[in-house]
């Protein structure tokens, strides 16, 4: 850190901390955990849309201060629904359902939502760090991730999406190939063709991510769980207080996936483009290849909760880069942010800091200061929280099919995307029922398109040839690197399975 | 039979909550008297350029006082502009429901076959901003002038970055090959961030897009602007000439391309239409419009009535050709 940013940074907090300003980022924090918690209604973007209005009423200080608390709020609130009710508010909380809601059956609730609450402090102290130092050096490789490159971050992921099928490698790949062709639906960017829209306009944009995880995951588990009896608890719950947090062990255990989580964020958040949704698929793939108990991930891993989430809220640091610093919206959150600042005639870019760092280092400072007040909020809050898992199915399941058809309606104030999500919930019922896992066919449903995209992006610069992905260094080293992680994660799994046959017991003579 | 209850209770509470649901959007009615907007509907998501369009507009009139009345602004993305189109003409005769509105709705219209809805479907109430497209390239590429691009294309392959292939943006660029006699590559992304990076990184050479787009760049000295696409110069970029400056004249190329304005749904009733003139006129003249439209780079161009209506004919007229060259069509 230059003694110039550290005296811009301490201006910057000094600006932040003031009582309105405290006031305000504490509002936005309180409001963005609300809102963040609700299945259909909690992605950030979401919340920082909502609160657009009232953002306007205030001066751009406080105004870009608050949106920097309900941002922060709603991503860590993210994580609870997919934990407990494995239902994920955004598509960045999708990997969440698979470690977490497993512990959350185990009676796990607690510590996987605590780990959730502190690999996301961590991260996003790390990443607002980061950014504080590392800035102009990290936006300039932003600028040279291009379609190449991020074909092989995006193909990387989807690599990750089959190593999450479970037990059946074929029933994945059948989720995987529904994902994809449910991805397809649309108006194609590149020739304008319509693609499976049936002439309707309800499907020009596509099948919409919401009604989408809400069918898979909201409609279908409510379907799942109207066969089952409802006198039972969802899930065991402890009683102490000590059960309902994650242990000084826990933390040990998880800090690599932190610290990698924390990194991978990071990195692909200031891509614009990027966004949270790969980086939190592609950190858990990381966190499972450098784990020393891979088997655990899909059956209830904590570092399987604690690496995507360090990941979803370093992602913060990293996406204000582009945005402060080229004046590049690289998110649907930043998009927002972005409009914010410029219904204020604060225009960003490169001259940012230099024309208005009245502005530029309080919102800098503020993503500080959010943090900590995340932790103080949402730490004890989890005993709370975790109460949830006691409340009978038969007034919890209604309550979910009522917030996913509100969450369904509100993005596009659509009837047809509510239509949608009933159809979608029943085909998630049958696929269920089937044993095809749904997580992997809601990743293909996400990284497919942009797979595609990006794909045909890099011929169209190369003029067709597929030399380019290994032409460019940067789309080279992420391919190595998966080889790498493909072929190192094949190796010891053949291992573990050399010396579980070892040590099978012998029949006797 | 009591776990029966609970499934017929939770059933029930369900279907209720799904019948109310379904009530959800609908409007009210409208009479001919002044009226109050109840929305004011954009095709874009929050942060999208009409979006931001729409909460300026409201911004502006209440803070000049022009009105009390608060317009809430609603997004009709489903289908972009020709979604918003056909809901507009889904509640014909009402004066309580505004749109904003920008001339890619009319491109989007004619680029697909048997269009759900088209601008005959609106009232279209005033035009108000002329949002100039800018060619602009990168500075390491070192061209000065429009001429030494075009003349470029003829040696090298030139890529051209944009948003969609019936983007107006797009359809200028077609427009300047086709003076040219040359053929660019189109590289397509869907937000704006990563096409400016594409300009940067070097993947593409050539952007056409609108002031507020290219400022922070060009204000960085990465990106220059060669030439301006209307007949007036650019207030954000007064170094960038027009084609008509540079001589060059290209037939049908309509001097509007990108234009922003309001409409309502269709058989709007005429005195409302009046109103919300009435109200729109003020709007243009207050210091606080003239601020945005300067921070923007974009033109005040306050047109009504007949004047609107051919203006709008000609662009459709203009751009037909255009949309029949694209490189993949629909």
């Amino acid at each position: 850190m230059t003694v110039n940013s550290t005296v811009d940074l301490l201006h910057g907090l000094s600006a932040a901390a003031t009582p309105t300003n405290l006031m305000w980022v504490a509002i936005g924090v309180l409001i963005g955990t609300a809102i963040g918690i609700m299945p259909g209604l909690g992605s950030p973007s979401a919340a920082l849309a909502i609160l657009l209005p009232l953002t306007l009423q205030l001066n751009p200080t406080t105004g870009l201060i608050f949106m920097a608390g309900i941002y922060h709020g709603a991503k860590f609130a993210g994580s609870t629904g997919a934990i407990l009710l494995n239902i994920p508010s955004e598509p960045s909380s999708v990997v969440l359902c698979i470690d977490g809601h497993e512990l959350a059956k185990q009676g796990r609730a607690g510590p996987a939502l605590g780990l959730s609450v502190i690999s996301g402090f961590v991260a996003s102290t790390l990443g607002v760090l980061a950014l504080t130092v590392a800035a102009p050096l990290v936006a300039s490789l932003a600028i040279d991730f291009g379609p190449p490159e991020f074909f092989s971050l995006i193909l990387l992921g989807l690599v990750l999406v089959v190593t999450m099928s479970g037990k059946s490698r074929i029933k994945g790949f059948i989720a995987m190939a529904l994902g994809l062709l449910a991805g397809t639906v649309g108006v194609d960017l590149l020739s304008g063709q319509q693609r499976y829209t049936f002439n309707s306009l309800n499907l020009y944009n596509g099948i919409q991510f919401l009604p989408m995880v809400l069918g898979l995951f909201a409609v279908s588990e409510v379907l799942i769980n109207i066969e089952k009896s409802t006198k039972r608890k969802v899930f065991p719950v402890p009683k102490k207080i000590r059960d309902l947090l994650p242990t000084w062990e826990d933390l040990r255990n998880t800090k690599r996936a932190i610290m990698s989580g924390s990194v991978v964020g990071f990195f692909i958040g200031c891509l614009p483009g990027g966004g949270s949704t790969i980086a939190s698929f592609v950190s858990y793939g990381v966190a499972k290849n450098i784990s020393k108990h891979p088997e655990k991930f899909g059956n209830g891993s904590l570092e399987g909760v604690a690496g995507p989430e360090a990941a979803n809220n370093s992602e913060v640091g990293g996406a204000m880069i582009p945005l402060l610093s080229l004046g590049i919206a690289g998110s649907s959150s930043t998009t927002v942010m972005l409009a914010a600042l410029l219904i204020f005639g604060v225009e960003p870019g490169p001259q940012l800091f230099q024309q208005h760092p009245e502005i530029a280092w309080p919102v800098i400072a503020s993503l500080y200061i959010g943090n900590f007040m995340l932790l103080l909020l949402n730490l004890p809050l989890i005993p709370m929280w975790v109460q949830l898992l006691k409340i009978p199915y038969w007034i919890l399941y209604p309550f979910i099919f009522t917030m996913a058809i509100v969450g369904a309606y509100s993005e596009r104030s659509s009837m047809f995307d509510v239509e949608m999500m009933v159809v979608v919930g029943l085909i998630g019922y049958g696929l269920r029922k089937l044993e095809i896992p749904i997580s992997p066919l809601l990743m293909a449903f996400v990284l497919g398109p942009k797979l595609e995209l990006a794909l045909r992006q890099s011929l169209v610069l190369s003029d067709g040839s597929p030399l380019i992905f290994l032409q460019r260094p940067i789309s080279l080293g992420v391919l190595v690197v998966g080889a790498v992680a493909a072929l190192a994660a094949f190796l010891v799994k053949r291992h573990q399975r050399g010396r579980t046959h070892i040590a099978l017991p012998q029949p006797s003579a | 039979m009591y776990a029966r209850g609970k499934h017929v209770l939770a059933g029930a509470t369900a279907l209720l909550v799904a019948t109310l649901a379904s009530g959800c959007g609908n409007s009210g009615s409208g009479s001919d008297a002044s009226p109050t907007p109840k929305e004011f509907l954009v095709d874009t998501g929050a942060g999208g350029g009409s979006d931001i369009f729409a909460r300026e507009i409201e911004k502006i009139l209440g803070d000049n006082h022009i009105t009390s009345a608060h317009w809430p602004v609603r997004a009709i993305t489903e289908g972009d502009g020709l979604g918003l189109m056909a809901y507009l003409r889904s509640h014909s005769g009402k004066n309580d429901e505004i749109a904003a509105f920008t001339s890619k709705w009319m491109v989007e219209a004619d680029a697909m076959k048997n269009a759900p809805a088209s601008i005959e479907d609106t009232t279209p109430i005033a035009e108000l901003a002329d949002e100039t497209q800018l060619v602009a390239v990168p500075t390491s590429l070192g061209y000065t002038t429009l001429k030494q691009l075009l003349d470029a294309g003829r040696t090298k392959q030139i890529t051209l970055v944009g948003g969609s292939a019936e983007s107006v943006s797009t359809l200028a660029a077609v427009a300047l090959q086709q003076y040219s006699h040359t053929s660019w590559k189109y590289l397509f992304f869907h937000d704006n961030g990563s096409r400016i990076s594409a300009l940067l990184r070097g993947d593409a050479q050539v952007m056409v897009d609108s002031a507020a787009t290219f400022a922070p760049e060009v204000k960085a000295g990465k990106l220059r602007i060669l030439a301006a696409l209307g007949a007036k110069r650019v207030s954000q970029f007064p170094d960038a000439p027009t084609l008509h400056e540079l001589g060059i004249v290209i037939p049908g190329l309509p001097d509007q391309l990108q234009f922003r304005g309001i409409a309502g749904p269709p058989n709007m009733p005429p005195k409302a239409v009046k109103y919300y003139q009435g109200l729109l006129a003020k709007m243009v003249k207050t210091d606080d419009w003239k601020k945005y439209m300067e921070s923007q780079g974009d033109t005040t161009d306050f047109i009504t009535g007949d004047k609107l209506t051919t203006l709008l004919k000609n662009f459709d007229t203009s751009m037909a050709p255009l949309i029949a060259a694209l490189p993949e069509g629909q």
